[in-house]
């Protein structure tokens, strides 16, 4: 049966490679202190879907940050209270293409730019404030660094902040480093990474066949 | 008026008959990557086993209240038996005819295989209308689906090159048209022999490439066999801007045309009422794939007003389109009814014959 009790379905991953093809999906919730949280759901019947979802669910808190709610096992929420929408299917997505036979952990708030030859990283600052740097100079590592910058506000939906080319914010104030973390490899290629959520939501559009090659 | 079953209201709303409320009906697949989890049926498998095929398909009934079945997901099952390479894609994505690899040159090539009908990929969708209209013939329409001849000659001999043709060499065009014609007509008596209600009739002269003087020239009167030779109600789809040649469809005998979001309901009202009955249009890529119930509801309540009788999605929907949307589809139609109680669609209450007036 068709669950009646979820909210809207925000985030899909119509084959999980980890888990023989089953979709995933990801919808809104409302915990019962009135605070956002997100549902994780899969109408898979195969035996051990619920095992994978819960993997699903731990790996959201242990890589980007959410936390899990009681009595909830497939419930995650951000513990500042806010949504964090885009952020979260973001770290969906992320969390379903994990390796289950790895163990979990946080990535570095730091990592190694091939174009530039220098280590991006991301510093917080405090109340939700995080300057992304590297340890070279040049005006293609500045670039490179704005990039960042912009892909995490791409990305994760945080804020610029206004006449600084290097510095986010999230909007709720609070800091958020595994989340970011998990974001700074995707935010060197924010528009790459983008591209293939669009495309991979447009697979399964039926063309006319006039349409196809 | 007497409560319908999805079958009887399905089936006198396409002929131009009274019922009870409006009828919910996919012409063509409403089957999602969930839909596939649920029952277990996923694609490629379910485009060429006809148990799985009936599962999946019959959860449009099942799961999401729709009073149709339509088990027949792709447009390939009769291209594959006439010979056509196929990429049968996975789970996530539909199966196609490889069009850049034609399987024909030349009018003289066409070649019906014996074994057309007994192929595995038409055969299994006669196995999965038998296996539905045993266990739910009596409440809900089956429908069936056999592609036309145009549609057929965009998979055996490559959309550009069929389009040329028929610029160039319009007797060639016809003869081509005229030959491919059997393999509409058997899949499709096939299809009515195993049980199907109706037939979706696709025959992709679509609004992007071909002109409505072009579908009158080379398909009404092609049309008009088929509706002849095929003694059960056709629903006639053709995607995209299409008011041009409703009039034309509406001469075929077809009991109805399923139409794209490209057309606006009063518009194509205003052609086809009275004619032959109109299904459709909820918008696919836009609507139903990327919004929520709310827009889903306005564009059932739409078509409602505008008198269409029979509403559904436009065309398949995307695989990955969220289930709270199709559900919004019959819980609109129901919405509507409840805020019109006498209206009654077809004539029946207090509109017109053949049409609603809003309340």
């Amino acid at each position: 049966m068709i669950r009646t009790d979820l909210g809207r379905r925000i985030e899909l991953v119509a084959m999980d490679a980890h888990f023989h093809d089953i979709t995933v999906a990801l919808h809104r919730a409302v915990d019962a202190d009135g605070r956002p949280a997100y549902d994780i759901n899969s109408y898979s019947t195969r035996p051990g879907a619920d095992e994978r979802l819960a993997v699903i669910a731990a790996a959201m808190q242990e890589v980007a940050g959410l936390q899990a709610v009681p009595g909830a096992p497939l419930r995650v929420r951000f513990a500042c209270g806010d949504a964090h929408e885009q952020a979260t299917r973001r770290a969906f997505i992320e969390a379903s293409k994990l390796d289950p036979g790895q163990p979990l952990t946080a990535r570095p708030m730091a990592i190694y730019d091939k174009k530039t030859d220098a280590t991006i990283e991301v510093v917080p600052e405090g109340g939700g404030l995080y300057r992304a740097g590297a340890d070279a100079a040049g005006a293609k590592v500045v670039r490179r660094v704005a990039t960042v910058a912009g892909g995490l506000v791409k990305l994760a939906g945080m804020e610029p902040i206004p006449a600084s080319i290097d510095q986010v914010r999230f909007a709720c104030g609070q800091d958020h480093h595994k989340l970011v973390a998990m974001l700074l490899k995707l935010a060197l290629n924010a528009r790459g990474v983008l591209r293939e959520q669009e495309l991979a939501a447009a697979r399964g559009v039926l063309a006319a066949p006039s349409q196809q090659r | 008026m007497t409560q319908m079953n999805g079958r009887q209201r399905v089936l006198a709303a396409l002929a131009g008959e009274p019922v009870d409320r409006t009828p919910i009906c996919n012409p063509t697949s409403v089957a999602t990557v969930e839909l596939m989890d649920l029952v277990d049926a996923p694609f490629p498998d379910a485009n060429r086993d006809g148990e799985l095929m009936a599962r999946l398909a019959a959860t449009g009934y099942t799961e999401l209240g729709f009073d149709t079945i339509m088990p027949v997901f792709s447009i390939i099952q009769d291209s594959s038996a006439l010979g056509c390479k196929i990429q049968w894609e996975q789970k996530d994505n539909w199966p196609t005819v490889k069009m850049r690899e034609p399987i024909w040159q030349d009018a003289d090539d066409i070649h019906i295989p014996p074994d057309f009908l007994t192929h595995p990929d038409t055969a299994c969708v006669m196995e999965s209308i038998r296996i539905l209209k045993r266990d739910y013939g009596d409440e809900v329409a089956i429908i069936g689906k056999t592609m036309g001849p145009w549609s057929l000659a965009y998979h055996c001999f490559g959309v550009e090159m069929f389009l040329l043709l028929s610029l160039d060499d319009p007797g060639k065009t016809k003869l081509i048209l005229d030959r491919l014609k059997k393999a509409t007509i058997d899949f499709g008596i096939a299809q009515i022999e195993a049980g199907a209600d109706a037939l979706t009739l696709p025959d992709h002269a679509t609004g992007d490439l071909v002109s409505g003087e072009w579908y009158s020239r080379y398909l009404r009167d092609l049309h008009k066999e088929f509706a002849e030779e095929l003694p059960v109600p056709l629903i006639m789809h053709i995607c995209g801007k299409t008011l041009d040649r409703m009039p034309a469809i509406a001469e075929t005998g077809f009991a109805a045309f399923h139409y794209d979001s490209k057309n606006d309901p009063a518009d194509a009202m205003e052609i086809l009422r009275d004619r032959i009955a109109l299904v459709g249009n909820i918008n696919n890529p836009e609507t139903l794939f990327a919004r929520g119930p709310e827009e889903v509801s306005a564009e059932v309540f739409e078509n409602l007003d505008a008198g269409v009788p029979l509403i559904g999605p436009e065309c398949a929907i995307p695989l990955q389109t969220p289930l709270d949307n199709l559900r919004a589809i019959p819980a609109a139609v129901r919405q509507w009814h409840d805020q019109h109680p006498n209206q009654h669609p077809n004539g029946n209450g207090t509109g017109d014959a053949g049409g609603r007036q809003d309340g």
